[in-house]
């Protein structure tokens, strides 16, 4: 099967280094989380995937070939990004006969459906909507293209809850109905976190942690407790992030912990996704 | 099925001890079909990999039974199983725990005795 | 897929300003002369002497520079690859200049055949001396337009390109060059002068009233400006 690889990537602008050596890979059929706070390089790595800008070094494959101005290579990925590069003033039903000149193929079934649960009015020009109907135009054409790997640039901009919660059972649905790989940005972590196989994580440029999610989740703790006890023992831990409150510390640390070794007074509790992403790029 | 995602246990345990829950508490029955992977993973918007994590255990355990091109159903001695199990792991999960905090409170174990008797008439 | 696709996009976006720019030209041809004539006496009015191949020029121009700026983003968008944009930019120079060459030829004999209005380019005539209906001026016409939106489309590329320093840089350049090279050349021995306006005329086919060396000539630089177009679309990104 297909996968993408990216090798040692870089991209500069003029003497900004916004990638530098990024190396990872995107196998079929799984979801991303791809995480980083503002200006971190996500988006740059998606452009650069998606064939919208060049990288400084670096190659970037799928099945072998590269994915730089490679129509083969092309035809399997899709980014749906934060900026609309549809004419403002096509109606949306243009737009997805268009995608599909361009595609060959267009689940026309599912797009029903989505248009008629998000309630989206077909014979709008994209350039009269909202936000949120913007994002859900967005997102009927990134789930209706017979593409393999999909990458998602903040999907959910503007997106009410009921809206929000919507996508995901789509989302759910079709990965079930068609598995393929989706690759998704975003700063909405804590609702996306049960949706993610597997984490990407950017700082400035580079990454830091690239694994499941639950062997993320599982490798780190939160230990907690009077300050002073916590300080004692903080030099035994790989601490990644300290906070303290009115006497009380928190330790997000990536090691396994046994509560029973620890001095009393000190709990262990697990971190969901957003604390350990809040905790690794502060 | 009732997930609070709490961060102490992985998500893919809940799954199957809300499962195992549920066939205890009869409401999928001896053979009966459970929801697929599919439907719970579209119905709580739960990745697939980690429900079919969790269903695993379960096969393993062998209480619940893959049927090919059908779905999971529920074993024979599933009910009887998971009771024996839960009734074995009680005072583990759960007298430990409530002596514990009884002794916080500086309850004595007369005490604490009346409370669960009253905690029996109750029902 | 992606090219036919391509292609199908840039003639729609093509095609539709050309209807709009024959419907006003038709319209406001017709009229204006004969509103004018209808005050003055009609013998005197005469059309434009450029014909209407030149506003048809600069109307090419503009219809280059919209096919670059246009929905580039969105095909890449869409999965193409630079290359098969740029080779659909040049199919769709091809079919609207051929268009534009045959409207013209079409639209310039039907005015000229209303008695008062000659709509002929005089200028092309007493240079060439060759009949309007003819495959001289189609082909003629044909590589003007295509250089026009060569012009054009190299021009929305760099506009979208280069920094407004580089910009206003190489504006000042297009103007002050030819003031330069002008008086250089004023000051050149007759001699030197003489070999410069030989090369002109031998290019532009002027001494042997030979209309296929500007022909030629305009070839080669529509040639040329695609070139330069290629070099900087290649690496355009989409931001």
């Amino acid at each position: 099967m297909t996968e993408i690889i990216i090798n040692n990537i870089q991209k500069n602008y003029k003497d900004k280094k916004v990638l530098k050596h990024i190396s990872t890979k995107f196998e079929p059929g799984k979801i991303y989380g791809l995480l980083g706070r503002n200006g971190a390089g996500k988006s740059t790595l998606m452009n650069l995937i998606s064939n919208r800008e060049f990288p400084t070094s670096g190659e970037m494959t799928i099945n072998g070939e590269t994915v730089t101005e490679n129509e083969k290579s092309q035809a399997h990925i899709y980014l749906s990004s934060e900026k609309n590069y549809f004419s403002k003033d096509f109606k949306v039903k243009k737009i997805f006969k268009s995608a599909e000149s361009f595609y060959g193929e267009f689940d026309w079934d599912l797009a029903t459906k989505m248009i008629d649960r998000f309630g989206l009015d077909i014979n709008s020009k994209i350039g009269g909507l909202s936000t949120g109907y913007n994002s859900i135009t967005k997102l009927i054409i990134a789930l209706c293209l017979p593409v393999d790997f999909i990458f998602l640039d903040e999907p959910i901009l503007g997106l009410d809850a009921n809206h929000r919660d919507l996508f995901y059972e789509f989302l759910m649905e079709t990965y079930a109905t068609r598995p393929r790989t989706f690759v998704i940005a975003t700063h909405i972590i804590e609702e996306m976190e049960k949706i993610f196989e597997h984490i990407i994580l950017i700082k400035n440029g580079e990454i830091i942690d690239d694994g499941d999610v639950e062997d993320l989740l599982n490798s780190s703790v939160m230990l907690e407790g009077d300050s002073e006890k916590i300080a004692a023992i903080e030099d035994n831990f790989n601490v990644f992030y300290k906070h303290s409150f009115t006497g009380i510390s928190k330790l997000y640390v990536k090691n396994k912990v046994d509560e029973a070794q620890l001095p009393e007074g000190i709990s262990v509790n697990k971190l969901n996704l957003q604390e350990y992403f809040v905790g690794r790029t502060n | 099925m009732y997930f609070k995602f709490d961060e102490r246990t992985p998500l893919y345990l809940q799954i199957a001890d809300q499962i195992e829950s549920a066939i205890l508490k009869g409401i999928y029955k001896k053979g009966q079909q459970i929801p697929s992977t599919t439907e719970i993973s579209k119905e709580y918007r739960i990745n697939p990999a980690t429900v079919l994590k969790g269903m695993n255990i379960l096969v393993e355990k062998n209480l619940i039974e893959k049927k090919r091109g059908l779905g999971m159903f529920v074993t024979q001695n599933s009910q009887d199983e998971i009771l024996e199990d839960r009734q074995a792991t009680f005072y583990q999960d759960y007298v430990l725990k409530t002596v514990e905090v009884a002794k916080e409170l500086n309850l004595s174990l007369e005490e604490l005795q009346e409370l669960i008797e009253r905690g029996y008439q109750n029902d | 897929m992606k090219l036919v696709a391509n292609v199908k996009d840039r003639l729609v976006n093509s095609l539709k300003p050309l209807v709009i720019f024959y419907g006003f030209y038709l319209f406001f041809a017709l009229l204006t002369p004969f509103i004018v004539s209808m005050l003055i006496a009609h013998e005197n009015v005469v059309g434009s002497p450029t014909g209407v191949i030149f506003p048809s020029f600069i109307y090419a121009a503009i219809i280059g520079m919209l096919m670059v700026t246009l929905r580039f983003n969105n095909s890449i968008q869409f999965g193409s690859s630079r290359k098969t944009i740029f080779i659909s930019y040049q199919i769709n120079s091809i079919v609207v200049s051929l268009i534009l060459a045959i409207l013209n030829i079409v639209f310039t004999e039907i005015m000229n055949n209303i008695s008062w209005l000659n709509m002929t380019s005089s200028v092309i005539d007493n240079l060439y001396k060759v009949n309007n209906v003819s495959f001289e001026i189609l082909v003629f016409s044909f590589v003007l337009f295509l250089l026009s939106i060569s012009i054009g489309s190299l021009s929305g590329l760099l506009f979208k390109r280069l920094k407004k320093i580089t910009l206003m840089f190489l504006g000042a350049a297009l103007v002050f060059i030819p003031m330069v090279l002008g008086y250089i050349f004023s000051v050149l021995p007759q001699s030197a002068k003489l070999a410069v306006f030989d090369f002109f005329g031998t290019i532009l086919g002027l001494q042997g009233k030979n209309i296929w060396a500007p022909v030629l000539t305009l070839l080669v630089i529509c040639l040329i400006f695609n070139f330069i177009s290629w070099l900087v679309i290649r690496r355009q990104p989409v931001k």
